[in-house]
């Protein structure tokens, strides 16, 4: 029998309790869902009929399948490890669905408890958007048939238009079942099934069921609502969209009587026709555990229940920070998320710690996080909060970072390759974004043997549009080492205090769907003193005894706008304040004190020319005085001269420094699938101008232009390709910027930075990526040979570089309840301080660097993670046996071997990490121990000799540390 | 509880370091104030600073607990010359060790135990300074090499069997050109002791060590600072111990807290030295020694 096909009505006919299946965005994709604000009314017993919708479908390895349930009123998902083993063909099942054409029974109580499998591409199945009943035949209801099976097979274009219906078989063959059936489902109309977003032509397997079993009382008014409610999620007290809410009373008869319904998108349920007495509600959210609580039906009356269920890992939380903010487009882009960042052994659960994983970024010594990318030095990476640079982004214990992990939207680490609307650093980026939405009250307090910290954030009505509400958030932390540390310290000897303390707090400004603003203010204070009682020596010099003091501290205050001036324009603005001091102290005669306040300004006005053009225009300035006090007991020229008579001196500086860099880049995609190519050429002009003095006088004036230019293609939808090659430049550091006694000859540090890589997404979780990167560093600054002391210039860009390397990871993403990833680095970096010097090692050249963390979730909110790390041991430069400078008192140790010739042994830890959350109705408590360094190799970090050089040790690695730590999360 | 006290034990077990023993800690490397070798401690220049033209003989604190140092010699260079190893020493100068000018010329200014050290500051070292920079004068560098028998007929020295040190002296034209310290006595634990006999100690008792510094030991001297005011300073003298054997607990001291707390051996019957070797920071430097016993043994 064939039939002409028609089109169909895209959003079908949703009149009646038609179930829809939705695609969701993530692994939820196969669980069907309702449309929102039904409320299901079901009924024991069935008017017309069920029909079970099965769907094969290969690429998705479900393990749904369908039963009616004893009364035949619903069907219930069977999960692998609940139900036990089921045979290998039912995985290729998907669906379960019942529908009513009256939308008395919902059958569809299908669930994912598993998800479904991330190695599957995300397909959606066609739905039936327009329902016909086919009539039950009048021969078979006089021979008092009761009901009839017909197994249809049903082809669907991409369009979702029925290509051909075919009967498979039915039961009984005679009375016309069949062809009632065909007949029916040739009328109705599906939407197309999909495969990643990609209308497919499909085909699947219908059974459609006749019954005849007539419900008399289906002809009446249904009886009234006798049970409503709410589905909330324990801990975040969220309300639960798509929970199954199943009632079971024994009705008057003494029989059991069962209702379900499906939970709206405000967690809502209603039943009617509820018996009076006990009853038992059972609710299965769509990611959470079941649970079943015991209800007095009143009779007469309307009982409301507040119901709650617990998610089946609380950890899935998290908020998934990659992609929350559209950011321009690069080349090498490694994202990170919280969940994965939080549990992750040894990084404290900081967002900025977490890089030092990735690929192209070295072990920094006792873990203090500097950031040492693809072989450069620390201060040749910069950090960006907020599109703003900042000086520092640890405290000095070098644990944690600046800012509230909860604050982190993301992090994105560039090792390199990046456009030019980054600049001043010749190697990689760490670009910190603060949260742009709140999306829920959340008040968080934690605490670990380092630190306490507190965190709010809360949406504030301020006008009488609900949907632009005032974003706040405030956070907190301090440290208690130091109150701590004395209790352990015999007061007699040397006393460690490390105090430090952060706070953040940001606005988001209520604002039209076309504009952003919002407000960031941060800061934080630093001090680690070393105390030595007076009658002890610390060493024998006189004028170096007393506490050694170091303080820094920063304020800053950031605002950002964005603004879409125009389908084609958008242009954004962030501007900030900010002071940074520094103190430096030993005893009370050797002091350091600096304070700048920089201003900086960054904007950018991108222009969509064409579909496949857009052009950026950005300002990247930074200006601002500095100023410092620097007081010692000896003139530079007498250090060497340990029985010279010294003369205390004082210097003040002060000035101005400039750097007004400009930018442009171009967005090109030229091929019709955008995504295909993606050409980003760039250029940024910087400009640096150095001033001394209150007047300004005696600057110097430095300019350079770094050309860039990258591009990334899409060999296949899971392959691309892509590279990079341009021009960095660094300008000197303010130590290097400040002449002795004449104005400084240095300019900008260069280098040229090139990468070809190559990555694969094997499936939803899994992706691996490879790149190649080299770095030819040039001008590089030094100490100048022709230092003579004042007078005399101090740095030149004398030194070259270079580094080569490839990195690896393979990534499993927080699909399901693994994630991990593993990180390779095989790379070589050397310098040498003039073009006729050798090429040594770089202090920090690490030829393998091999990270692996993974993390898994484990039932009843218990997770466990651990981290290994292999890294090579730095260069080292051997010295032997010395010879005795009396006067100092101190050997002098000869060069064996030339510089930074030999290695430290390699560098090996084992970090575990046990999470368990206790869950209660409005808050959660997070519980975790971090075993960190639990395992562990030799691990120097220094070489250091005995007093005459004839014997060596190492300082070793950090050791072995529990760290035990709480956090309290209300959410409302 | 069996579970959670095997998994506790795993992890104690666990958290551990792999090859702990195969690398040395830095607390296992010798103490500098433990002098179990071939040392020199102290170099002393006497007087510490001269005028051109005048003369300043040289002394050295050598410890030497196998009696192998067979030859010292000594060696000077004018401050430009000098590295951070001291002065440039050619061994083959020694192939003239009679010829006193062909030593001269080589730095040499003496072979102990046939020739003395002995430095004569030329008559022109302070050509061409005035004012503040005649007053401060130049240092010179006075090297010393204590060689062992086996070492004396190389041509390089393996400098893990030969002891050096070096020091600096100033020629000056000073008003108050500087002196030596002086200690007048050791005392312990505020009792005055017999420079001719070792004291007697319990093994492993603590005590207290303090150098009395002679009357004149420490200086008020004048000095015309960096702006060309005149300036009457103190000395401020600090002192280094060592010992044989036992524990030093602090080898550094500082004036006025100069008493240093030292605590003898375990094992009875042992005999050692304290040394404390006192500076002025001007380039002055004096000596004193304490001999000891721990009671027990073959000493009772």
């Amino acid at each position: 029998m064939t039939r002409p096909l028609r089109p169909l009505n895209p959003r079908g006919n949703l009149s009646g309790a038609i179930p829809k299946w939705s695609k969701g965005a993530d692994c939820k994709s196969a669980i069907p869902r309702f449309e929102s604000g039904w409320r299901l009314h079901l009924r024991p017993r069935l008017h017309a009929g069920v029909v079970l919708f099965f769907v094969t479908a290969r690429q998705i390895p479900g393990i749904l399948s369908a039963t009616p349930l004893a009364d035949g009123t619903t069907s219930r998902y069977i999960g692998r490890d609940k139900e036990g083993p089921l045979p290998r063909a039912l995985r290729y099942i998907l669906g379960a669905l019942a529908l009513t054409p009256f939308g008395l029974v919902v059958a569809g109580s299908a669930q994912a408890q598993e998800p479904v499998s991330e190695e599957a591409p995300q397909v959606a199945m066609p739905t039936v958007s327009s329902w016909v009943e086919a009539p039950f035949p009048a021969a078979a209801e006089a021979d008092g048939v009761e009901r009839a099976e017909v197994l249809l097979r049903v082809a669907l274009n991409e369009a979702g238009l029925i290509l051909n219906v075919e009967v498979i078989e039915a039961s009984p063959t005679n009375y016309g079942f069949a062809e009632a059936a065909e007949a029916a489902v040739y009328e109705m109309a599906f939407t197309p099934a999909t495969q990643d977003g990609e209308p497919i032509p499909v085909q699947f397997e219908f059974k459609y069921i006749f019954t005849n079993t007539v419900d008399e009382s289906a002809e009446d008014e249904p009886p009234p609502v006798n049970l409503m409610g709410v589905v909330r999620e324990l801990g975040t007290r969220a309300l639960v969209s798509d929970a199954i809410v199943t009632v079971t009373s024994t009705n008057p008869e003494g029989g059991e009587q069962t209702w379900s319904a499906v939970t709206d998108q405000t967690g809502a349920f209603s039943f009617s026709g509820v018996a009076p007495g006990p009853a038992s509600v059972r609710i299965t959210g769509p990611e959470h555990i079941e649970s079943t609580v015991y209800l007095d039906i009143a009779d007469g009356e309307v009982t409301e229940a507040k119901l709650w269920v617990r998610k089946d890992n609380i950890s899935t939380n998290e908020v998934v920070v990659v992609g929350q903010r559209e950011r321009p487009p690069e080349v090498t882009r490694r994202s990170i998320t919280t969940k994965e960042i939080r549990r992750i052994p040894g990084t404290f659960g900081d967002p900025v710690k977490v890089i030092q994983t990735l690929p192209g970024a070295a072990r920094s010594p006792f873990g203090t996080g500097l950031l040492i990318i693809r072989g450069a030095n620390p201060e040749d990476s910069g950090v960006y909060v907020d599109g703003i640079r900042i000086p520092l982004i640890y405290h000095l214990t070098g644990t944690t970072s600046v800012l509230a992990p909860d604050l982190v939207e993301s992090v994105d680490y560039l090792p390199g390759g990046y456009a030019a609307g980054y600049g001043r650093t010749l190697a990689g980026t760490i670009d910190v974004r603060t949260t742009s939405v709140i999306e829920e009250t959340r008040i968080n307090a934690g605490a670990d043997v380092l630190d306490a910290q507190a965190y709010m954030q809360t949406n504030v009505m301020v006008g009488a549009d609900k949907d632009k509400p005032l974003g706040i958030a405030i956070g907190g932390r301090r440290s208690y080492i130091d109150v701590f540390l004395p209790l352990f310290l015999d007061e007699n000897s040397f006393s460690i205090k490390p105090r430090y303390y952060d706070y953040q707090f940001k606005l988001i400004a209520p604002t039209p769907a076309h504009r952003r603003f919002s407000v960031f203010v941060y800061g934080f204070d630093d001090t680690l003193e070393v105390s030595t009682p007076e009658d002890q020596a610390q060493g024998s010099d006189a004028d170096t005894q007393g506490n050694i003091l170091t303080k820094y501290n920063s304020h800053r205050a950031i605002v950002n706008w964005e603004e879409k001036l125009h389908d084609r324009w958008n242009f954004s603005a962030t501007a900030s304040i900010g002071v940074d001091s520094t103190v430096f102290g030993v005893g009370d005669t050797f002091t350091f004190d600096g304070e700048s306040t920089l201003f900086q300004a960054r904007t950018s006005l991108a222009f969509e020319a064409a579909d496949w053009l857009t052009v950026t225009h950005g300002s990247d300035i930074l200006t601002g005085p500095w100023k410092f006090t620097f007081r010692a007991p000896l003139r530079l020229e007498d250090l060497d001269d340990p029985i010279g008579e010294r003369d205390p001196i004082g210097i003040e500086g002060a000035g101005r420094a400039h750097y007004p860099d400009t930018y442009l880049r171009f967005d090109i995609q030229p091929l019709k699938d955008k995504d295909a190519l993606l050409i980003l050429p760039s250029i940024r002009w910087n400009v640096l101008r150095f001033g001394y003095g209150e007047d300004d006088k005696a600057p110097f004036n430095r300019m350079s232009v770094d050309p860039r230019i990258s591009a990334v293609a899409k060999l296949s939808d899971a392959v691309r390709i892509k590279g990079s090659t341009g021009i960095y430049h660094q300008p000197p550091q303010p130590s290097e910027s400040i002449g002795v006694g004449t104005t400084p000859d240095v300019g900008y540090e260069r280098a040229w930075n090139s990468s070809v890589g190559l990555s694969h997404q094997i499936n939803d979780a899994i992706q691996w990526e490879a790149e190649l990167f080299w770095r030819d560093m040039s001008r590089l600054i030094d100490v100048s040979d022709d230092f003579q002391g004042t007078g005399t210039q101090a740095f030149a860009n004398v030194g070259l570089g270079r580094a080569y390397g490839l990195e690896v990871i393979a990534r499993h993403q927080p699909v399901g309840r693994f994630f991990g990833w593993v990180s390779y680095t095989l790379s070589r970096s050397e310098r040498k301080s003039s073009v006729n010097a050798n090429w040594t090692p770089f202090d920090f050249d690490q030829t393998h660097i091999l990270s692996a963390q993974a993390a898994y979730d484990l039932p009843k909110d218990v997770g466990v993670s651990f981290q290994v790390q292999y890294v090579t041991g730095n260069p080292d430069t051997p010295l032997d046996a010395g010879v005795y400078d009396v006067d100092n008192g101190v050997y002098n140790g000869f060069r064996a071997g030339a510089s930074n010739s030999q290695r430290v042994p390699p560098f090996f830890q084992t970090s575990l990490r046990f999470d368990k959350t206790f869950v209660y109705r409005s808050w959660e408590l997070a519980t975790y121990v971090d075993l960190l360094n639990v395992v562990r190799g030799v691990n120097p970090e220094f070489t250091v000799y005995n007093y005459d050089y004839s014997d060596y040790a190492y300082v070793r690695g950090l050791p072995f540390i529990p760290n035990i730590g709480i956090e309290a999360k209300v959410r409302r | 509880m069996k579970p959670i006290f095997s998994m506790a034990m795993a992890i104690l077990l666990a958290s551990c370091t792999l090859q702990s023993d195969k690398y040395q800690r830095p607390r296992d490397l010798a103490p500098a104030w433990k002098v179990d070798k071939l040392r020199i401690l102290a170099i002393q220049a006497q007087p510490p600073e001269i005028k051109p033209g005048e003369q300043a003989s040289f002394a050295a604190l050598l410890i030497d607990p196998e009696a192998s140092i067979e030859t010292t010699i000594w060696a000077q260079c004018s401050a430009s010359e000098a590295s951070s190893f001291g002065c440039p020493f050619d061994p083959t100068a020694l192939d003239g060790a009679d010829d006193p000018e062909a030593l001269a010329a080589a730095g040499i200014i003496g072979i102990e135990p046939f020739l003395p050290p002995v430095y004569e500051a030329p008559l022109d070292i302070l050509a061409g300074r005035q004012g503040r920079d005649l007053l401060e004068g130049v240092n010179v560098t006075v090297n010393t090499l204590a060689l062992p028998a086996e070492s004396a007929e190389r041509e390089e020295f393996d400098f893990n069997t030969v002891e050096s040190a070096f020091k600096r002296f100033v020629v000056s034209e000073a008003e108050t050109p500087n002196r030596n310290p002086s200690i007048a006595a050791l005392e312990v634990d505020g009792e005055p002791t017999d420079p001719e006999s070792p004291i007697l100690v319990e093994p492993g008792q603590e005590i207290e060590v303090s150098p009395i510094l002679a009357e004149d030991a420490i200086e008020t001297y004048a000095y015309l600072n960096f702006d060309g005011e005149r300036e009457e300073r103190v000395e401020e003298p600090f002192a280094l111990w060592y010992t044989s054997d036992g524990n030093m607990v602090e080898d550094t001291t500082l004036h006025p807290f100069l008493p240093a707390t030292w605590i003898a051996p375990s094992e009875p019957g042992l005999s050692g030295t304290i040394w404390v070797v006192l500076k002025d920071r001007r380039g002055g430097v004096t000596w004193s020694s304490l001999a000891w016993q721990t009671l027990g043994g073959t000493n009772d």
